[in-house]
């Protein structure tokens, strides 16, 4: 009976979640660009939706909830610096998070279209070296383990690691280009 | 672009970097564009690759080689868990008395029995990624983020893996996708269908062949085994095994539940047999008939009476986002002693909280016509031209806007004989039928549901 007592306000809470929603994965990204080789940044992005629900009265729907969300992002980040770089956390000082903040900023849509692309790309892979990737950013555990198992010098899986990054952002941008899609 | 350049970056996003690395890292990408362009490209990567396996790995899906301590490999995955608790905890303590927040909602056909993580889910429950579904009688229906809708029919069991991401652990499932919701992937046993921008369907039977069907659009395909890929078009469909083997055939739509409009019937109630006395249950409908004045009669194929109160409780939930618009559609007849017009009232009201809010058939008055008395109101409305006698009516009530409008006929057209408005975002919890003394009502058919958008607008 909620709704008969405040007409809209669950389909306001409503229009909030599906915001929050779409842009979980582009928050995820801009936390992770703006706390490069940090392993908690899905940590900070529930710290941050608790703190978007919190203040969700303060968003007026049908403005950029992408705009408002990041500024949350950037203020938690630049508030809560010490306490993250407690963690070994490296996070940007507040004078470049702003500056470079809004050219790390990318869309949903950007993302996703990123993401179709590396599957695309991931696909074309040997096997190999999907599991090389795999295990670099599904495991988390140090590269000299999985080199010890397959009998390979962690150099080598290093520069094996760098060579496929280099692949897969031109792969990527090459799909782009097929696509017709504008690459960012 | 240097190499020590790329090289500096990627150490950056490995966390190899040592704090005078990442000192001279901040200073030159406030300073170089083509540094941070780089940069950006290499953090837009890093995301890329961090979501596609820690994805993988959150589903369960095995590391292609084992760790030699495995109890590593566990941590990120027993933190994301422990991160997906506290989220769901904190969501629901800071939404104290509502309904837990969640990413996709779900509606359920009218006679859906499903469990939500084990728990028996309810209309309006909500589908968060980590949870996974279980329907054992019905349908329910998804709707994700972007707007995508996926109708799911029993039995199945599926889990919401992640944002764009579904596993269909067995069933039959229907999927729209549209361009918003681009890349949405259904994965089951045997193959990971990618949309396209499409309409599709996917079938699991784990131990058998896994089916995706395309009935608009194109996916791509992959067999969880092997390295077996295909595009399907539209009318497309192909089976893969459990060994990767991927077979095509014609796409069969019609194995697959439509998956609009959403409806749910509240009420549905015949008056052409049995008794009309309280406890009396209609053919569709979870609660019974409430008889508190007079005693109508089954007559035939209809409910005649005068001077009667029939009330009836209808379900809270069933008006919702999903499904904004009520009807009440109702088939009168001539019956009973006395005439339908009168300075009385007969018709039909719906009530919330115990309050009238609305009433539509004959009002109180001198004025022979079926009117909408929207009780705010002072008098009740009246079309332009007259409208006597037995009719079949409907009333729409939008819950997104409020406005209520009286139809002639089973179904709302575009010009309706009158037009209001009440407050937005009610749900009426009963109806009542009845007829003032010295006025009699005639009813066959009384319906009410609660839809997605009118079938005939």
């Amino acid at each position: 009976m909620d709704a008969a007592r405040n007409p809209g306000e669950n389909d306001v809470s409503e229009d909030f979640v599906r915001e929050l929603t779409d842009h979980q994965t582009a928050m995820l990204a801009f936390i992770r660009a703006l706390m490069p080789g940090s392993s908690g940044a899905r940590d900070l992005l529930q710290e941050i939706n608790i703190i978007l629900w919190q203040k969700r009265s303060a968003f007026q729907i049908g403005t950029s909830f992408k705009a408002w969300a990041f500024q949350v992002v950037r203020y938690h980040l630049m508030n809560h610096r010490r306490r993250l770089a407690s963690k070994g956390w490296l996070v940007f000082d507040d004078a470049l998070v702003e500056r470079i903040s809004p050219a790390l900023e990318a869309d949903p849509g950007e993302l996703e279209n990123r993401h179709q692309a590396l599957h695309h790309c991931l696909a074309k892979l040997r096997p190999k070296d999907r599991e090389l990737l795999q295990h670099r950013y599904a495991s988390g555990a140090p590269l000299e383990e999985y080199a010890k198992l397959i009998q390979r010098s962690p150099g080598t899986l290093k520069a094996t690691l760098f060579n496929l990054r280099g692949a897969l952002r031109k792969c990527i941008e090459r799909r782009f280009h097929d696509q017709g899609i504008p690459f960012p | 672009m240097r190499l020590s350049d790329h090289q500096l970056v990627m150490a950056a996003f490995e966390g190899t970097l040592e704090e005078s690395g990442f000192r001279d890292l901040q200073q030159r990408l406030s300073e170089e564009p083509e540094l941070l362009a780089l940069y950006r490209d290499h953090a837009m990567l890093h995301h890329s690759l961090c979501e596609e396996f820690e994805g993988r790995q959150m589903a369960g899906e095995s590391l292609p080689v084992p760790a030699v301590r495995p109890q590593r490999w566990l941590v990120p995955l027993l933190a994301a868990a422990a991160v997906v608790a506290l989220c769901f905890v904190g969501w629901k303590w800071l939404s104290p008395g509502k309904p837990a927040q969640a990413m996709a909602g779900c509606d359920f056909s009218a006679d859906a029995t499903a469990s939500l993580d084990g728990r028996p889910a309810l209309d309006g429950s909500g589908f968060s990624p980590g949870s996974r579904l279980s329907v054992e009688r019905g349908w329910v229906r998804l709707n994700l983020p972007r707007k995508a809708v996926a109708l799911v029919e029993a039995p199945a069991s599926l889990v919401y893996e992640a944002d764009k991401v579904i596993r269909l652990e067995n069933g039959r499932a229907r999927f729209h996708c549209p361009p918003g919701a681009l890349g949405l992937t259904v994965k089951t046993p045997s193959l990971v269908a990618i949309d396209r921008g499409t309409e599709f369907g996917v079938l699991a039977k784990p131990g058998g062949r896994d089916e995706a069907h395309v009935f608009e659009g194109e996916i791509e395909l992959e067999a969880v085994t092997g390295e077996g890929t295909a595009t399907l078009h539209s009318k497309e469909a192909a089976g893969v095994d459990g060994e990767g083997s991927i077979q095509r055939m014609e796409a069969r739509e019609q194995d697959f539940v439509s998956l609009t409009p959403e409806v749910r019937v509240m009420l549905e109630e015949e008056f052409n047999s049995g008794t009309f006395e309280t406890g009396r249950r209609p053919a569709v409908g979870a609660s019974h008939w409430r008889l508190e004045r007079g005693s109508p009669k089954i007559a035939g194929d209809h409910l005649e009476g005068t001077d009667f109160e029939a009330y009836f409780y209808l379900p809270t939930d069933a008006l919702s986002a999903a499904r904004p618009v009520l009807l009440v559609t109702v088939e009168t007849v001539p019956g009973g002693a006395q005439p339908f017009h009168t300075t009385g009232w007969s018709g039909f009201s719906l009530y919330q909280e115990g309050y009238e809010v609305c009433f539509f058939g004959d009002s109180y008055g001198p004025e022979e016509t079926w009117s909408l008395d929207v009780k705010r109101s002072l008098v009740p409305l009246t079309p332009s031209a007259r409208m006597t006698g037995p009719r079949t009516m409907t009333l729409r009530y939008d819950r997104r806007d409020g406005t209520v409008e009286l139809h002639e006929g089973s179904a709302p057209g575009g010009n309706p004989l009158v037009r209001s408005k009440l407050l937005p975002g009610l749900n009426f919890d009963q109806i009542r039928i009845g007829a003032s003394p010295g006025a009699s009502l005639g009813v066959k058919k009384v319906t009410v549901k609660a839809q997605e958008e009118p079938a005939d607008p």
